[in-house]
């Protein structure tokens, strides 16, 4: 797999998840991203380690305490290993001593390939500075107005003062909610 | 020992934007539009503190789509 090292946003995208459910990965002790200049980043083993975490998540809906436990285990077994992904990895648990232990088989080739697939959504987030850091913006915001400013030639005060309170009507109008049995049918 | 002064900080209402907008086709027409002023002046100059919140950007989105100007995927307003 190719080397990437991804900021939380642009591993949420790749991951498929949003950014606050990776994030809640991490306050709750499942992953353990490295930190430079406040941001948390992902390399390539992390990347998998979440998906493994978001998978077992998903499958067995564990807690997140047993969470944290197995996606423990297994980072230690991903970053151990040769880059050469086993078909499966086999994940036991023993609930108590002297308990029958259950065995979960987890598709690692599979996903990890399922990673690599989705590595180009990393793209759609591009690595700019935000607003007035960004080199240009004045430029291209200018740019933009005047293009939206064509968009809405031709309209009066009163076009969009009606829009406007046309929108915050909709918006505050609410749902309408009836309680009734069922019609008999005829 | 005098205080730092603090940029003014503030939200635009939607209605001022798309005036503003409006009247941002060339430079004259911002200059007689004060809607389009108040824009090129935060654009020049920082004038103030433009606030937002997700509510705020898709009245803004939403009230332009009505008027006929939806958003675009190029366009980044901010």
């Amino acid at each position: 797999m190719q080397t990437v090292e991804l900021k939380l946003k642009q591993a949420s995208a790749v991951l498929g998840v949003t950014p606050k459910d990776l994030q809640n990965l991490i306050q709750l002790k499942v992953l353990h991203p490295p930190r430079r200049d406040s941001l948390y980043l992902f390399d390539t083993t992390l990347l998998l380690e979440a998906k493994l975490a978001l998978y077992l998540k998903e499958s067995l809906g564990t807690s997140t305490k047993l969470l944290a436990r197995f996606t423990e285990a297994l980072s230690r077994n991903l970053r151990t290993n040769e880059p050469t992904k086993p078909r499966y990895v086999w994940l036991r648990s023993r609930p108590a001593r002297g308990q029958e232990s259950i065995e979960v088989r987890i598709p690692l080739r599979n996903l990890a390939k399922e990673l690599e697939r989705q590595l180009p959504r990393a793209a759609v987030y591009r690595d700019l500075p935000r607003g007035r850091k960004r080199p240009g913006w004045k430029r291209e915001f200018l740019r933009n107005l005047k293009v939206a400013a064509g968009d809405l030639s031709g309209l009066g005060e009163s076009d969009i003062v009606k829009a406007v309170r046309n929108y915050r009507a909709e918006k505050a109008r609410l749902p309408e909610i009836s309680v009734g049995r069922p019609k008999k049918n005829a | 020992m005098a205080g730092r002064k603090r940029t003014p900080r503030g939200v635009v209402d939607t209605s001022v934007l798309i005036a503003g907008i409006a009247g941002f086709k060339s430079q004259i027409e911002t200059l007689g539009n004060p809607s389009a002023r108040l824009l090129r002046e935060w654009v020049e100059a920082g004038t103030f503190v433009w606030l937002i919140s997700e509510a705020i950007i898709e009245e803004y989105k939403e009230v332009m789509a009505r008027l006929g100007a939806p958003p675009k995927p190029n366009r980044q307003y901010h």
